[in-house]
């Protein structure tokens, strides 16, 4: 559905994404993750056609980011991670302006809305971030989309109006759209992506199938012996090879458990040796 | 352009004028207030503009476009003297206004927004001029309706409404010389301070319009729209005035030309 190829981005002398390639499968949630100024929101607002590459190409349902740019608007939306708009006008009137370029009715608007308990007749100079963040995830839902992609959706909203977006999301997806999702949440990633893009200093350091990927399946084992000794590691094997082997051993405490995405996360970045 | 693009274009210019409703209106109800206040003094004021002309010196007379005007009894050169100083005003307006609806959507980020609709730069582009022209016309027009209802009432024998149509006419020229100046400067690049550039322009080139006046070189007038289309401009109608009017006609319309062209190859700065 995405297709970036050599993906180069230079602000002067400096590489915010680095001769980047990357695929996102049509109907899959992906996860792009990276630390503040890894290149994320570079490579999104360049798919957006609101950077130019400086080297490399863009497609988005094989049509070209920069001269169909336009056609690609048909069937994608974004959900910025600043919730920036004109703040002097009502949330309607920027919904009614909204579905001027789209074949929606306004009721939709209105039922989102009602889901996000958002009062549409507030100035949006008087909604807090979160309430803002409302605003750009209905925007964005206001059109006959196939892809929308997400810049820290989830920034600002509480637990359970995260949770009612992920609901909605994952409603969207049944109906067969792509969802690319920005976040520094390696929580809400793991939960409800299928697929994971980690990006550091402008360059795809890996990308990880959550269901399938064994680096994610991979067992952390820790252990406490008798005499206090600590041990952790990383276990890939058979499990029961692992429990014959922790048999032997005089165990005090044991934890056995699934690694996670942070923990990932955590290894792409502990050393910034490379940056 | 097709249909649909006219009609992107057309529901951007309404919602640009509804969000910018305030600032049109604010500096519409101001110049208006301020050229009725001026021009409704016109009976009182004439002896005393006269004679304070009398006691200025020529330079200062050159400075505002006056030096040939040594009537100020008549309501037409007390309203183009005062036109000159409205023109200036509008123009810092003109370009503020056009740096804040390109730039400004940078800075906020509300472009963000309004690129992932489906629209493309040239359509945001076209709705941003014509936002800025129509409040750029509604601005003028306040001075314009104030000049207009003071001449009816106190101007007397003096106004004539022929003379006052042409003043206003090429004198409103130059505040879409500087809109257009302003709509190039910020399609090449919204990093730098637009609008701020664009006032020194203004200023610039009106006083090198002065010195052009003062040193009686005539070549240096013409780099002045302001002092080109002032109201001896607009009451003695030249072959001179008429190329300068085609030459800034051209500055116009190539300005937003190359605007445009730069606004679409460009990365918003954001």
């Amino acid at each position: 559905m995405i297709k970036v190829k050599n993906l180069t981005k230079n602000y002067g002398k400096l590489k915010a994404v680095d001769n980047t390639s990357f695929n996102v499968n049509k109907n899959e949630i992906i996860g792009f993750v990276g630390k503040n100024g890894a290149g994320k929101t570079t490579t999104i607002r360049t798919i957006l056609n609101m950077l130019f590459p400086t080297k490399g190409e863009i497609k988005v349902d094989n049509l070209d980011s920069i001269t169909e740019s336009k056609k690609i608007k048909e069937i994608l939306s974004y959900v910025s991670s600043d919730n920036d708009y004109y703040y002097n006008i009502k949330v309607i009137d920027l919904f009614k302006f909204c579905i001027k370029f789209s074949k929606t009715k306004l009721n939709k608007a209105k039922e989102l809305s009602k889901y996000f308990e958002l009062d549409i007749n507030k100035k949006i100079s008087e909604l807090s971030s979160g309430n803002r963040k409302k605003v750009s995830i209905i925007q964005a839902l206001l059109k006959e989309n196939k892809i929308i992609i997400f810049d820290e959706p989830t920034n600002g909203l509480d637990p359970l109006m995260q949770k009612k977006f992920f609901d909605l999301i994952l409603e969207e997806k049944k109906k067969g759209i792509t969802i690319f999702l920005s976040s520094h949440n390696l929580n809400e990633v793991e939960k409800y992506c299928d697929r994971v893009i980690f990006i550091r200093s402008g360059k795809i350091v890996d990308i990880i199938d959550i269901k399938k990927d064994n680096k994610i399946n991979n067992y952390i084992i820790s252990y406490k012996t008798k005499s206090n000794k600590i041990e952790k590691y990383e276990y890939s094997d058979d499990l029961n090879k692992l429990l014959k082997k922790l048999s032997l051993l005089d165990i005090k405490d044991l934890e056995i458990r699934k690694k996670t995405i942070e923990e990932e996360f955590i290894y792409y970045y502990r050393s910034d040796k490379d940056e | 352009m097709n249909k649909t693009e006219i009609k992107n274009i057309v529901n951007i210019t309404k919602f640009n004028l509804k969000v910018n409703f305030k600032s049109i209106l604010g500096w519409s109800i101001a110049i208006f207030l301020i050229t009725f206040l001026y021009m409704i003094l016109f009976p009182s004021m004439k002896d005393l503009a006269t004679m304070k002309m009398e006691a200025m010196p020529k330079e200062m007379l050159q400075f505002f476009g006056l030096d040939s005007l040594n009537n100020m009894n008549n309501y037409i050169h007390y309203f183009g003297m005062m036109f000159n100083m409205i023109i200036i005003t509008i123009s810092v307006y003109a370009v503020s206004l056009s740096s804040k609806l390109i730039c400004g959507e940078e800075k906020t980020k509300s472009i963000e927004f309004l690129n992932s609709l489906n629209v493309n730069r040239n359509e945001i582009y076209i709705s941003k001029l014509i936002t800025a022209f129509i409040s750029l016309i509604i601005v003028l027009l306040s001075a314009v309706i104030a000049g207009l209802i003071c001449g009816l009432a106190v101007g007397g024998e003096t106004f004539i409404l022929m003379d006052f149509i042409s003043i206003v006419k090429l004198g409103g020229i130059s505040v879409f010389i500087f809109m257009s100046i302003s709509f190039l400067l910020s399609g090449i690049s919204s990093k730098m301070n637009v609008s701020m550039i664009s006032s020194i322009i203004i200023f610039g080139t009106y006083l090198i319009g002065y010195l052009g006046v003062l040193l009686e070189k005539r070549w240096l007038v013409y780099f002045s729209p302001i002092e080109t289309l002032n109201v001896n401009g607009a009451l003695n109608m030249t072959s001179s005035t008429y190329a300068s009017i085609f030459v800034y006609l051209g500055i116009i319309i190539l300005s937003i030309l190359f605007g445009n062209y730069y606004y679409k190859r460009r990365d918003f700065n954001i």
